[in-house]
């Protein structure tokens, strides 16, 4: 992913940005071992295969999300309706599944891919092609699919013994000692991750989040890069959406809030910067790995439920600072060079 | 939804101007306008208390109107509470979202001459002339042991699940099954070892599960007064493989836990049944216009289908019914 912001930054600047970034993604990785040797040390049952599996499975499904806000992070947008299409998408295909009981595996997870992509087709539209800022745009649909799965809804739920009984064991499943959430959270960022590293599409995201004016003299397109990663981003919170439908098992009208944050902040702790242009999808995933590790270390060592509010958004709070000094940086480095 | 709230309150309003004769007669002892709103309307609970209530308004020659929002927001239940204020009913019957918030709106009502009776959750004392309440909060911690110990009979550590360090009655309800656990014989078999809080959410009360499980190895019950955390635990204990080795109770709806109760993962939960409740939320209130029931502590409101309850502090009348599901009786229940 290295070469990307290539794109934008000029030969002069790019050794550098590659060597920052490149020490942004190493980041996450050398928190990561930090912490886990910390609680390691301070708890014998935190590095156990168990309980690591434990922090994967929980860490799972937030990578998704994480990855689908990088996406358009990457683009210098963002999406904060991520937990309302989450939740409208997990509605809708919990509900057609409750209520049409010869509902095949296909079925199932064709639907809420269909719904999520077209909700991140709507945000696309209006932020790209419609240039409302994007926080505007998503607060307005944060709201709009919320609002709207509460009206379908009708006040009701969808419990655990009304969806095929399939739909949750799959979810638990395991493949050779591991759970296959864990394997298909591993597979959908790897295949995002080769994706945008082996297509151009992939450069685009970095060219306009990086440098707009640039990517413009260059030819692309910016509304259709725009408008493609919040469909990307739809896409994948519908994946996210069926998977935590699957995983909680009873489906209410608020499943999934305040998801927009904690994806916002997985994102930033694995180093995808909100000014646009850096990060990976990788390191988002990573990031909502620390997200779970935090969680998970912290009721181990019987930390009071405040105090893991206060050290989680301590850790949120550092990593926009340490992603603001070093975007700084990077712009005094460059700066004369770059427009 | 606002439909359907039009299309009540317009019937609400036609059933007012018809019974606004006999509503000037001096001490009636039937034919009143009752209100009912719940938390929020659509759920299968609160539709139940609900017909309970329209039940025991139909017996005792009462009306009854139930309306609300389709979703648990204070702004809106006020707005259903002044709406149903200017119709001018003899009494309303609520479940508070925000005890605090819905007081002002009932104040008024109550300077009207109407009577508001809550249910299920209270509002601010001097909002209501009433509260009945589904259990005490001592029974509430007793059955929720009693099927913790249906589950593991052999006693062990037990941890809870609240939603906030600030919900009232998860707070108190703990407070006392840790005390029973170390007063109780019955209960000494359990010892408490972690508390958490996951605010009422599905998906954090599955999380918080799983760490517990992991935190504590010999973990046997782990016990939420949440009807959300408790079956998001029990789907945790199954998909992580800890049947029959961890089991889940407290307070949960028989749909949410159907499922864990039919395939063996899960033993006992606890709750109470919603349409007798509404049946005497409706009934207490009824004696209350009619002059038969005054809710000061030690009264007993007489319910002939229902059974005698007691009335305590503060016009706090006790239902106090609690119910146990088990795999044998969870098909009964249809909320």
């Amino acid at each position: 992913m290295s070469e990307a912001p290539s794109v934008a930054a000029r030969p002069g600047s790019r050794n550098l940005v590659e060597v920052v970034l490149r020490l942004r993604e190493a980041g996450v990785v050398v928190f990561l071992v930090v912490l886990g040797l910390a609680f390691g040390l301070a708890t014998d049952r935190f590095l156990s295969v168990q309980n690591l599996t434990t922090v994967a499975s929980s860490a799972a499904i937030l990578a998704i999300a994480a990855c689908a806000q990088a996406i358009v992070l990457i683009t210098r947008n963002l999406d904060v309706s991520v937990g309302s299409m989450m939740g409208l998408v997990a509605y809708l295909t919990a509900d057609w599944a409750a209520t049409h009981p010869g509902i095949t595996p296909v079925e199932v997870v064709a639907i809420p891919l269909m719904i999520g992509t077209v909700l991140g087709a709507i945000n696309g539209l209006l932020v790209a092609y419609g240039r409302v800022p994007a926080l505007i745009a998503t607060l307005g649909t944060m709201s709009l699919y919320r609002g709207f799965t509460y009206i379908y809804a009708h006040g009701q739920e969808v419990t655990s013994s009304r969806l095929p009984p399939w739909m949750l064991s799959s979810v638990d499943a395991r493949i050779g000692g591991l759970p296959i959430l864990i394997l298909v959270s591993i597979a959908i960022v790897a295949v995002v991750a080769w994706l945008l590293h082996a297509y151009p599409f992939g450069r685009r995201l970095y060219a306009v989040g990086s440098n707009g004016v640039a990517a413009w003299f260059f030819g692309l397109r910016a509304e259709r890069v725009v408008f493609f990663a919040y469909v990307a981003c739809g896409f994948l919170c519908g994946i996210a959406g069926l998977l935590y439908a699957a995983r909680v098992g009873t489906v209410t009208v608020v499943l999934a809030n305040g998801w927009e944050m904690s994806s916002l902040a997985s994102a930033v702790i694995g180093g995808v910067s909100v000014s646009g242009g850096s990060g990976t999808v990788v390191g988002a995933a990573l990031g909502a790995v620390v997200l779970a590790t935090i969680d998970n270390g912290l009721v181990l060592l019987r930390v009071p439920e405040f105090w893991r509010m206060f050290i989680q958004g301590a850790a949120i709070v550092a990593a926009v600072a340490v992603d603001a000094l070093i975007a700084e940086a990077i712009r005094r480095s460059t700066g004369g060079r770059r427009r | 939804m606002k439909m359907k709230l039009l299309a009540t309150l317009g019937a609400a309003v036609l059933a007012v101007g018809l019974a606004a004769g006999p509503a000037l007669a001096q001490q009636k002892t039937s034919g009143f306008k009752l209100m009912m709103t719940p938390k929020w309307t659509g759920f299968p609970y609160f539709e139940l208390t609900g017909e309970g209530a329209k039940a025991a308004a139909t017996e005792l020659g009462d009306t009854l109107i139930y309306a609300g929002a389709d979703h648990a927001e204070v702004s809106l239940q006020v707005e259903t509470l002044q709406n149903f204020v200017t119709q001018k009913p003899d009494g309303i019957i609520l479940a508070a979202i925000d005890g605090n918030a819905v007081a002002p709106v009932l104040k008024q009502a109550r300077a009207k001459g109407i009577v508001v009776g809550t249910y299920d959750a209270d509002a601010a004392v001097a909002g209501r002339d009433m509260f009945v309440n589904q259990l005490s909060y001592e029974q509430a911690a007793r059955v929720m042991l009693d099927a913790a110990l249906i589950d593991a009979p052999e006693g062990g550590e037990i941890a809870f699940i609240a939603a906030s360090p600030t919900s009232p009655n998860h707070v108190a309800h703990m407070k006392i099954m840790t005390e029973l656990s170390k007063t109780e014989a019955k209960y000494k078999v359990f010892s408490v070892v972690d508390t958490q809080y996951a605010g009422d959410d599905d998906a954090k009360s599955y999380d918080v599960a799983v760490n517990l499980m992991q935190a504590h190895p010999k973990l046997k019950v782990i016990i939420s007064s949440s009807a959300v955390s408790a079956p998001a635990a029990a789907r945790a204990i199954e998909a992580t493989g800890h049947v029959g080795k961890v089991w889940a109770t407290g307070f949960a709806l028989p749909s949410a836990i159907k499922r864990y109760l039919e395939n063996g993962s899960q033993k006992a939960f606890a709750f109470w049944d919603p349409w007798e409740l509404g049946y005497v939320a409706a009934y207490a209130v009824h004696q209350k216009l009619a002059g038969k029931f005054d809710p000061k502590e030690g009264a007993v409101l007489d319910v002939p289908k229902a059974g005698k309850f007691k009335t305590f502090k503060d016009a706090e009348v006790v239902y106090g019914k609690p119910l146990i599901f088990t795999k044998e009786t969870v098909g009964k229940y249809n909320f």
